[in-house]
């Protein structure tokens, strides 16, 4: 469905993250009308818009932004903050759907007791964006209704993020049982006095805030007690010991017999400090890194890192790389897609087909593996291009194996997807309404399945994609079974774009210029955003001039798409929340980072 | 038959009591060792069986060739594990949960005709006590899930009781039918009736529905909602492990055998055969049964709990009451 883009070639060149295709038409206007109308600044930065947002004015100009016809800002990507030398700097990306439009929002605040109005009114995807925010950098949102921390447990001490972070613990204490966090049921952190369970947040910097009180209005009926008082209500912990939560995730759900009245989904359990770790790292050694958050999307990772810091730093990549980019993200967007259609029929209770998808799979790991030598995490991407060629006759082992795997797709309609009991566990099951999906944040395939067109490989375009010809695969109900064709079209669109890019490379480097010391301008930034497995991948770069970004912040996927599950489970069954679970297609790697 | 026979007067001639205490004591040994023989195969088969359909081998290694031994080290490691009971546990439920399910597992066979004479006791009620002992599993499942103190087998227990009517009453009506054209509800006199033509042909309706409560009864994919793994963890077992969990396991196979040897019985002619009647066509019948319901397990995804409730309700019930009602009016007309 995407243009032709021979036209495009030159403009592709540019490769700078938001540069790429030529600031589109009307931005400036775009840009001094809503500086007019709003009263603040407005930024044109690559093809992207920068809104200043005096503090006190941060919900006000959010809900504009919002409802303002031209702009229309009602997909909300992330919101992180960044901690500067003097002051804080709240960001949040938005993005216009249908204007083709991102936004970033940014507002200073003090760095002492830092304290801003909550999003959430405006946007419902902002609730663990700004959860999170707290939990690192120790900011309060006012009227947040659920502030509590999301990725480290109650009573951390201090936000490690901030710049001033000093971890409290001696060295020898570092590792050992007496660190051991301490987990709370989401029920008992509220108010569970007098539980058994050791006192949750006594002492914890949110609870002396007093902002640990209260519960979303509509999870009211679930405080603490109630189990008491209505017996039929079985609380239960979804793992994070479970065999369907497909990492380590435990969700606290609260049955009425078999069917679900609430999710609260508890995370942060494979929490590794990937932010932090970054800002100790050059530029060069974070990008292998990078595939450890999602690690069934690894050169997708890699690529949105790379957009980023070869913005950055403006390293141009030779054509050739581009291509070699697309080619095995395209790959990779199969054997993920593969790996979750595996995974969802076992869920569904169905285990051969799950042996099914592992068969070409296992075809798949072995490209990679003489592409790159490794199988799961490949670390195949450089700044400014690729690690290496292909080996000699690898573009013909690839379209092998294409020829097999449409072969086999068919296979999988008739073992699984046309199977009466599939149809009747997958449809009508799990639906998101388009504008929840898309106020969370919720990219993907789960995005496309409720019917929104959106892919940021056609409506962003970066790389070589405007070259190819594809078509993105539509929903309409946005149901799991939805969820599921979209996937398997998508297999199918990424043969065509592989095979359009096997027909059409061209010779040449696979790396390009890359000076000998990366030291970006200081103060620049940039949001590296590439169309994941799972959704919007994004890497968001602060530089301070130094060899070490200042700041990265990781927009992974599964954290937005996973978020509304409360809502996509709520009065269905619990063999619906499990496939419902499923068909997210979670990676816990990259939810907790 | 000539071992029958002569293994009957031998017993006979035993003096005064001793007679059907001995016989009754041969047949239960006889039993058991058909059951669990069996059993170490099935457990064996399953597994090949699933490894074909799955692009594996299954086992290889134990018992060359084709792994045929490998049911033997793993009970000899299940055996040797350790025995837990959850502190949280009902001590008395949880640990004779596993016994009581062995119970109707095995005493099933005691109706099952295997050949002409074979019948380790032929009740003038088998079909009843069939269908009243097929129900007793249930008890040692809500045993197993209640007792053990976890949220996630009670879930479990309380699937399994709810599957219980949703199967168990179209199960029994599915039977009538075959007792109404038999006129007997004893086994052998079952398959006397079906010298001419098997049931299978006089009854297509009786045996979809029992095709289908059966594989409930079996608590195999589709219908494994008591145990559900992805779902319920284990179900009822979660809390089981080594050889308490090993009787589940063995009740599970022992139901498998009795499910496809009634549906041997009832509706394929058990041992009769268009040729050489005899045991060996019961058998070849059981093991047709046992591969279907294998087959069907590595195939199908689960279904719903409330699927599987309107499923048996909504169609099975239906479709077994107008079975019993076809069957009337065939009788009438041309019984």
């Amino acid at each position: 469905m995407s243009e032709q883009g021979g036209a495009n070639a030159e403009l592709v060149r540019g490769s700078g993250v938001n540069q790429g295709h030529g600031v589109p038409a009307g931005r400036e206007e775009l840009a001094d009308r809503l500086a007019a109308r709003l009263g603040v600044e407005v930024k044109v930065s690559g093809s992207d818009l920068v809104v200043e947002v005096p503090r006190e004015r941060w919900v006000e100009v959010a809900r504009a932004l919002r409802d303002d016809p031209a702009v229309d800002a009602r997909f909300f990507s992330f919101l992180t903050a960044v901690d500067g030398k003097e002051s804080m700097t709240l960001v949040a990306y938005l993005r216009s759907l249908s204007g083709k439009l991102s936004l970033a929002m940014r507002t200073s605040l003090p760095r002492e007791a830092p304290e801003v109005a909550s999003l959430c009114g405006v946007w419902p995807g902002a609730n663990w964006h700004e959860r999170e925010t707290w939990d690192m950098f120790g900011i309060r949102f006012q009227g947040h209704p659920d502030h509590r921390r999301i990725l480290l447990w109650e009573g951390y001490p201090g936000h490690p993020l901030r710049k001033d972070f000093v971890d409290p613990r001696p060295e020898r204490e570092r590792v050992g049982p007496g660190d051991r966090p301490v987990l709370l049921a989401p029920w008992s952190s509220t108010a569970a006095a007098g539980g058994p369970a050791p006192s949750p947040s006594s002492g914890a910097p949110c609870e002396a805030a007093g902002g640990n009180g209260s519960r979303p209005a509509s999870q009211e009926e679930a405080v603490p007690g109630a189990g008491e008082e209505e017996p039929e209500i079985l609380e239960v912990n979804m793992g994070p010991q479970h065999p369907s939560t497909h990492g380590v995730l435990r969700v606290a759900v609260r049955f009425d017999g078999e069917v679900v009245r609430s999710v609260d989904p508890v995370i942060g359990y494979l929490h590794r400090c990937f932010e932090k770790i970054c800002e100790g790292w050059n530029y060069a050694q974070i990008v292998p890194f990078c595939d450890r958050n999602d690690y069934l999307g690894a050169i997708t990772n890699e690529w949105a890192y790379c957009r980023a810091a070869e913005a950055l730093l403006g390293i141009e990549v030779p054509e050739r790389a581009e291509y070699l980019r697309v080619i095995t993200a395209e790959l990779q967007r199969i054997c993920s897609h593969l790996l979750w259609f595996g995974t969802f029929s076992l869920d569904l209770g169905a285990t051969t087909p799950f042996i099914y998808a592992f068969r070409e799979r296992e075809m798949l790991y072995d490209l990679f593996e003489s592409l790159c030598g490794a199988r799961l995490l490949y670390g195949y991407l450089r700044l400014g291009g690729v690690r290496n060629d292909v080996p000699p006759g690898w573009f013909e082992e690839v379209e092998r194996y294409l020829r097999v795997q449409e072969e086999k797709l068919k296979e999988y309609y008739d073992l699984l997807i046309g199977n009466a009991i599939f149809l009747s566990r997958t449809r009508g099951i799990g639906a998101i309404p388009a504008e929840d999906a898309v106020a969370y944040g919720v990219s993907g395939p789960m995005l496309r399945a409720c019917g929104v067109n959106w892919d940021l490989r056609r409506d962003e375009p970066y790389s070589v994609y405007p070259r190819f010809d594809f078509e993105v695969p539509l929903g309409e109900a946005g149901d799991l079974y939805d969820r599921c064709i979209v996937r398997m079209r998508e297999i199918e669109e990424s043969i065509r774009i592989v095979r359009q890019a096997i027909a059409s490379i061209p010779e040449g480097d696979v790396v390009g210029k890359v000076p000998r010391a990366l030291r970006p301008p200081a103060g620049a930034e940039a949001y590296g955003r590439v169309e994941g497995p799972r959704g919007e991948v994004g890497c968001y770069l602060v530089s301070d001039g130094s060899p070490k970004p200042w700041r990265l912040k990781w927009r992974a996927p599964c954290f937005s798409n996973l978020q509304p599950l409360d809502l996509m489970a709520r009065g269905y069954k619990v063999a619906d929340l499990v496939a419902i679970v499923g068909s997210t297609d979670i990676v816990l790697g990259e939810v907790d980072r | 038959m000539s071992i029958v026979s002569s293994l009957n007067a031998l017993v006979g001639s035993l003096p005064g009591f001793w007679s059907p205490l001995v016989s009754a004591l041969i047949k239960v040994v006889l039993v058991l060792a058909f059951v669990f023989g069996n059993e170490i195969m099935l457990i064996w088969l399953e597994r090949k069986v699933c490894g074909r359909f799955q692009r594996r081998k299954g086992p290889m290694y134990v018992g060359r060739p084709e792994g045929w031994l490998q049911s033997i080290p793993d009970v000899v490691k299940l055996l040797a594990k350790e025995d837990i009971i959850p502190a949280r546990a009902d001590r008395w439920l949880f640990v004779l949960a596993p016994m009581v399910i062995m119970v109707p597992a095995v005493a099933l066979f005691v109706v099952i005709p295997f050949g002409q004479g074979w019948v380790p006791r032929d009740l003038n009620i088998g079909l009843l006590y069939l269908v009243a002992l097929g129900s007793f599993t249930i008890l040692s499942l809500f045993m197993a899930g209640w007792g053990s103190g976890n949220k996630w087998s009670t879930l479990g227990a309380m699937r399994a009781v709810a599957m219980l009517l949703g199967y168990e009453v179209p199960l029994a009506l599915s039977l009538v039918g075959v007792a109404m054209v038999a006129g007997s509800l004893s086994l052998v006199d079952i398959v006397h009736a079906q010298e001419r033509v098997w049931f299978v042909a006089l009854q297509p309706l009786g045996f979809l529905v029992f095709l289908v409560a059966a594989a409930a009864e079996l608590n195999r994919t589709p219908f494994d909602l008591a145990e559900a793994e992805q779902e319920l963890v284990a179900g009822y077992q979660v809390e089981y492990s080594g050889m308490r969990w090993a009787m589940f396991f063995v009740a599970e196979y022992a139901s498998l055998i009795a499910i496809s040897a009634i549906a041997a019985t009832c509706f394929f002619g058990g041992w009769l055969g268009p040729f050489a009647s005899g045991p060996w066509w019961f058998l070849a019948k059981l093991y047709f049964f046992i591969f279907f319901f294998m087959w069907v397990r590595w195939t199908f995804p689960r279904i719903r709990i409330d699927h599987m409730m309107e499923l048996g309700w909504k169609f099975l019930l239906p479709v077994a009451l107008l079975n019993i009602v076809l069957t009337g009016i065939g009788l009438a007309l041309w019984g």
